[in-house]
């Protein structure tokens, strides 16, 4: 029997959304500055946030997501946090990292189950020493990650609604005349900004990388860049090591010849079964 | 809790107008006071001042010190005889006025005759004042005639003496009900004298039936209807204008008991206790509890439903011939087909030559063009035979541009659902056992790869990919190159054993450890003898990379069991399951 159209997939297709999953945490004024705020308990020394969002100017998120849950350390009031529409945040204070669970619930349309990603709350400076230098500077630390939510064989309906047009309305939704045309106009990069009318609309990376896009086709072409070095890197000492085992391989044909068939398979058996004893 | 709201609805004030208070003129309500501004300090220190006055007057001392108006000699007053132009009764009443005012009015009235005696009160005209008028406000009343009220006007329960002293109170006191009722005193038989008060409780002094206690309701209801009765005799109801009408709706609709209850409500509501107030808001707030859980589960449901149930058939985007554009779905279709012909051979005997099978066969190994004709004519035919029409299909085809943009992507075999780049990423470190795992893991941590891959997109995976398996080769060889090492190591030592042995020496303890220590181990293992632990350890760096390969090691080693008789004891020792058979198979043989 064929399925039912409505849960009709399209088949051999893969569509593809970028996500930023991260947290961001900033110190809070230490007990008694009277610019900490009121009604936060005397230990909390952070102030965090932990996100879903979208690259900026990507088509909207709401396409495909419905709601996201977070699920924040036990102790905290109402632990299960939903959010039914952007921005899907949760902020809260407190003084220890965590991992949260955030849950994707994803539109009807896609009759998809919902899926549990996991993000570590960093609150503390990590990384690298210019990374930690940043973070002090700025006072805030941040850890985000790239995901890359893949929608394999969709269904009739979402395939619909991940390749329309109107996925960028929400852009230019709520503006209009004068403060329309200064989004429209050129990005601080000297290019049309991405998502625009005369910028590039796409669901892939930005382009090119900056200060406040910290995900984009430069840093994926360096990434892939760096794992070809590795690859490189790898391949020598492969080559190394197939040297010295053929070399090995010689010395050992020969002592076989010269100690003769039992000799070999003793200490073949032996250079094995000594291993096989460990276990 | 009850708002402004429900007190306005107690009230039967319709929300926003105030249609009830007919004739009553609104007053305007006075400004609010302008705060006082604090004079004779600057305004920077005003303002320093804040919203509270501050606690010390401030006293200006301009105003102390400012000279006397200077205004010329004291004005002269005059009593005023004046008659009240609102008042019908001519009645003479005296006040004070400003003489050259009232010089000037007497002038006025009486045509500049003025007999100039001012000093006494007899012989001074008197005025005629129109200043008081303004305060006499006459109410619209709805008036009748007599046989008006015999048409239209009678009731059971009153009489015409009762309604017109009822419409002379209303009159009187301008619409003010509650005056009204608390003055409304009538006294049947026209008596209302103060000397027969006494004995209008008397039988005989009552012509009519005995005087009811009215309640404002009472009242307002005679009187409404009276007003709308007359209203609509006076302009029909089609001629009504909207004000009109809606005035004469609201007169109509006037329900003295729902104003009662209304009234007993009211009074409820604020008669009630604290404990009760509390107790209220208490159920109020677990009723919206209540709905909004309700709300929640319903919208829930609902979202379940919809993934559950087959929503509405979208018959445009359903693909129909997408799945024969596939070799692989070509091939079910004609399969398909072939038994339906079976089918139909088994029913109706034998088959009529070069059927319709020969020809899809053909036509199915055809060139695509053909194909494409041929999964048309066959979808037709499944048409007919399963009687299911398959919907009309639009192609799914974006351009390579729209693709791209889009993010979509063709693979050649997926399993439909959700996935994470980074899952992949992760999996691709997973090798088949733990250690090896972990062995993949240190080497790309050596590389200085770590451990989440900031970008998991599909092109950094895929060299990624490569990485990985680079380094999973490079392992293997040098698992494999560790392995013969530790084999060479042994036949070195047993070669140098076998020399010392046939120079007729012992073998030296201590020359060369890891050679000399595996040659000791060798030659317990040939006497029987379970080698002990540190005796092991000497082994060295060769079985260092262990369980990985153990499996094939360990097919070798059954070999070697089976063979060597002599190692039988130690096989027996072993307790991996793997080599339990091989290892009881060798004992019995060495039982034999």
């Amino acid at each position: 029997m064929p399925a039912p159209p409505a849960n009709k997939r399209v088949k051999n297709k893969r569509i593809s959304r970028n996500i930023i999953i991260g947290s961001e945490a900033y110190n809070l004024p230490p007990v008694g500055d009277p610019t900490r705020p009121k009604g936060i308990p005397d230990d909390h020394t952070k102030r965090w946030t932990v996100y879903v969002r979208q690259p900026p100017g990507d088509p909207d998120i709401r396409a495909w997501l419905n709601k996201v849950q977070f699920k924040i350390f036990n102790t905290y009031e109402n632990p299960l946090r939903t959010c039914e529409s952007p921005p899907f945040e949760v902020t809260e204070t407190g003084w220890g990292g965590f991992n949260i669970d955030v849950r994707l619930h994803f539109q009807p349309i896609s009759g998809e189950k919902a899926q549990y990603r996991q993000h570590f709350l960093q609150l503390e400076k990590y990384g690298d020493e210019k990374m930690q230098a940043m973070q002090e500077r700025t006072g805030c630390v941040r850890s985000e990650f790239l995901e890359v939510v893949q929608f394999n064989e969709p269904t009739e309906a979402l395939f619909e609604a991940l390749t329309s047009e109107s996925q960028w309305d929400y852009l230019t939704a709520g503006m209009k005349g004068a403060k329309k045309a200064a989004a429209m106009a050129v990005g601080p990069n000297g290019r049309p900004k991405r998502g625009f009318p005369n910028g590039e609309r796409t669901a892939q990376l930005p382009e090119k990388g900056g200060e406040d896009v910290p995900f984009s086709g430069e840093g994926e072409d360096a990434l892939i860049a760096l794992i070809r070095e590795k690859i490189g890197v790898v391949q020598k000492s492969l080559e190394e090591e197939t040297k010295k085992r053929e070399e090995t391989e010689k010395r050992l044909k020969d002592l076989r010849a010269e100690l003769g068939h039992d000799a070999a398979q003793q200490a073949a058996q032996q250079a094995s079964g000594d291993r096989s004893r460990r276990r | 809790m009850a708002t402004g709201r429900d007190v306005r609805d107690i009230f039967g004030l319709p929300a926003g107008s105030d249609a009830t208070k007919t004739a009553v003129p609104k007053r305007a309500k006075p400004a609010a006071p302008a705060k006082p501004r604090i004079q004779g300090v600057a305004r920077e220190v005003a303002a320093l001042y804040g919203e509270r006055p501050p606690p010390v007057a401030v006293y200006e001392e301009k105003k102390a010190y400012r000279p006397k108006r200077n205004t010329g000699p004291a004005k002269q007053w005059v009593e005023e005889r004046f008659t009240n132009q609102a008042r019908s009764d001519g009645l003479v009443l005296r006040h004070w006025r400003r003489k050259d005012e009232w010089e000037k009015l007497v002038a006025q009235q009486q045509d500049g005759d003025i007999s100039m005696d001012t000093s006494s009160l007899e012989v001074q005209p008197i005025v005629s004042r129109s200043d008081f008028v303004k305060y006499n406000v006459e109410v619209d009343m709805p008036t009748f005639t007599d046989e008006e009220y015999d048409a239209h006007l009678r009731s059971d329960d009153w009489s015409r003496e009762e309604t017109d002293y009822l419409l002379s109170l209303v009159k009187d006191y301008a619409y003010r009900w509650p005056v009204i009722w608390d003055r409304y005193d009538f006294q049947p038989g026209g008596a209302q004298g103060p000397q027969e008060k006494g004995d209008s409780n008397a039988l005989s002094t009552m012509p009519f039936a005995p005087t009811k206690a009215r309640t404002v309701e009472d009242l307002k209801a005679r009187f409404y209807d009276i007003s709308a009765r007359l209203m609509r005799l006076r302009i029909p109801e089609v001629q009504m204008d909207a004000e009109q009408y809606q005035l004469y709706e609201t007169l109509q609709k006037y329900n003295p008991h729902s104003e009662r209850n209304r009234k007993e409500l009211a009074a409820a509501l604020m008669n009630r206790s604290m404990d009760e107030v509390k107790e209220e808001e208490f159920l109020l707030t677990e009723l919206q509890r209540i709905n909004m859980a309700a709300s929640r589960l319903d919208a829930e449901r609902d979202e379940l439903r919809a993934r559950l149930e087959t929503p509405i058939p979208n018959p445009g985007n359903a693909p129909g011939l997408q799945s024969f554009h596939t070799s692989a779905g070509l091939q079910q279709l004609f399969n398909q087909l072939v038994a339906q012909e079976k089918n139909k051979k088994k029913a109706a005997g034998p088959p009529a030559p070069g059927g319709r099978l020969n020809l899809s066969t053909t036509e199915a190994a055809g060139t695509p063009t053909t194909n494409g004709q041929a999964a048309q004519q066959l979808a037709a035919n499944r048409r007919t035979s399963m009687a299911q029409p398959p919907p009309p299909t639009p192609v799914r085809q974006l351009s390579p541009q729209a693709e791209y943009r889009f993010n979509v992507s063709t693979h050649d075999r997926l399993t439909s659902g959700v996935s994470f780049g980074s899952d992949k990423l992760l999996k691709m470190r997973q090798a088949k056992s733990n250690v090896q795992t972990q062995k993949i893991a240190a080497a790309l941590a050596e590389l200085g790869i770590s451990e989440i891959i900031s970008i998991p997109t599909s092109r950094v995976a895929e060299v990624f990919e490569q990485l990985v398996s680079k380094v999973g080769k490079l392992l293997d060889v040098r698992k494999v190159r560790e392995k013969e090492e530790g084999e060479c190591r042994v036949l070195e030592a047993m070669k140098a054993q076998k020399e010392a042995k046939e120079n007729g020496m012992p073998a030296v303890e201590g020359s060369g450890r890891g050679n000399a220590g595996s040659a000791a181990a060798v030659k317990r293992e040939e006497v029987g003898e379970t080698p002990r632990p540190e005796e092991m350890e000497v082994d060295g760096e060769g079985e260092e990379d262990a369980d990985g390969e153990a499996d094939e090691d360990e097919g070798r080693s059954k070999r070697g069991t089976s063979e060597a008789v002599s190692t039988s004891t130690r096989a027996r020792k072993r307790s991996a399951s793997v080599l339990s058979q091989a290892s009881t198979k060798s004992t019995k043989r060495a039982r034999k």
